[in-house]
């Protein structure tokens, strides 16, 4: 999601940027979309959060890093 | 201007050539009728243009060079190949966010063409040492009759004596 427009939809109202997700049949053909939806519908957090961890290292970075980028992003640092 | 009874008919024969745009433009309006009923007739072949799955991937001079964004995360596999062809490896996102790599290796097809042909080799010689012992057994066994024969004979002729 590089619209920062959408994050913050996405986080005002998350359970419709969910739906939104679901809904949208091109992100779910994604396996690894879908597997995000499924955890997420469970409720499994620590399966998000493995995902999440998994993303970051093979992207070269950490979750704290994302966190920061997202966070400058928006002037909050 | 002398008097020309046929004078009135000149308009008449000067039609002639307005007339014959229109009769053409008549037969060929009649044609593009029957042209477009023929079509209208026709069958609608739909033309499906099938898209070609395309492959993804590069050469690479390691495997180290790829990165995250080389794979496409829409769960199709990603194809990179060492540019001196020694290794080709297949990269995908799993679902849990992890790159899954398979490694292909080119198998030495002539060290095993190589193997076969000695074993093949082998085998020849072998057959034809078994084909030899085989010979000189039986003329062992022709020489040993042959030699027992004559004693025998000997001591028959000694007792005979």
């Amino acid at each position: 999601m590089s619209n920062p427009l959408g994050v913050l939809q996405a986080l005002q109202n998350p359970q419709a940027f969910m739906q939104n997700v679901m809904n949208n049949s091109e992100v779910m053909k994604n396996p690894m979309a879908r597997n995000a939806v499924d955890m997420y519908r469970r409720g499994d957090s620590a399966g998000l959060k493995n995902m999440a961890e998994n993303l970051c290292r093979e992207n070269n970075t950490t979750p704290q890093q994302v966190q920061n980028m997202i966070m400058s992003h928006f002037g909050m640092m | 201007m002398p008097y020309n009874p046929y004078y009135q008919q000149m308009p008449y024969n000067n039609m002639m050539p307005y007339q014959q745009p229109v009769q053409d433009r008549m037969a060929q309006l009649q044609n593009q009728y029957q042209n477009t009923l023929q079509q209208a007739q026709q069958p609608i072949q739909m033309q499906y243009i099938q898209q070609q799955p395309q492959m993804v991937g590069r050469y690479v001079n390691d495997f180290s060079e790829i990165t995250a964004n080389d794979v496409p995360m829409d769960g199709k596999w990603a194809i990179f190949a060492k540019n001196d062809m020694s290794e080709i490896q297949a990269r995908a996102w799993s679902p849990n966010g992890t790159i899954v790599p398979v490694s292909f290796k080119p198998v030495a097809q002539e060290a095993k063409e190589k193997e076969e042909t000695k074993e093949d080799y082998t085998k020849a010689f072998m057959k034809r040492f078994d084909d030899i012992s085989e010979r000189l057994d039986k003329m062992e066994k022709a020489i040993s009759r042959q030699a027992s024969v004559p004693s025998k004979t000997k001591k028959e002729v000694g007792s005979d004596e």
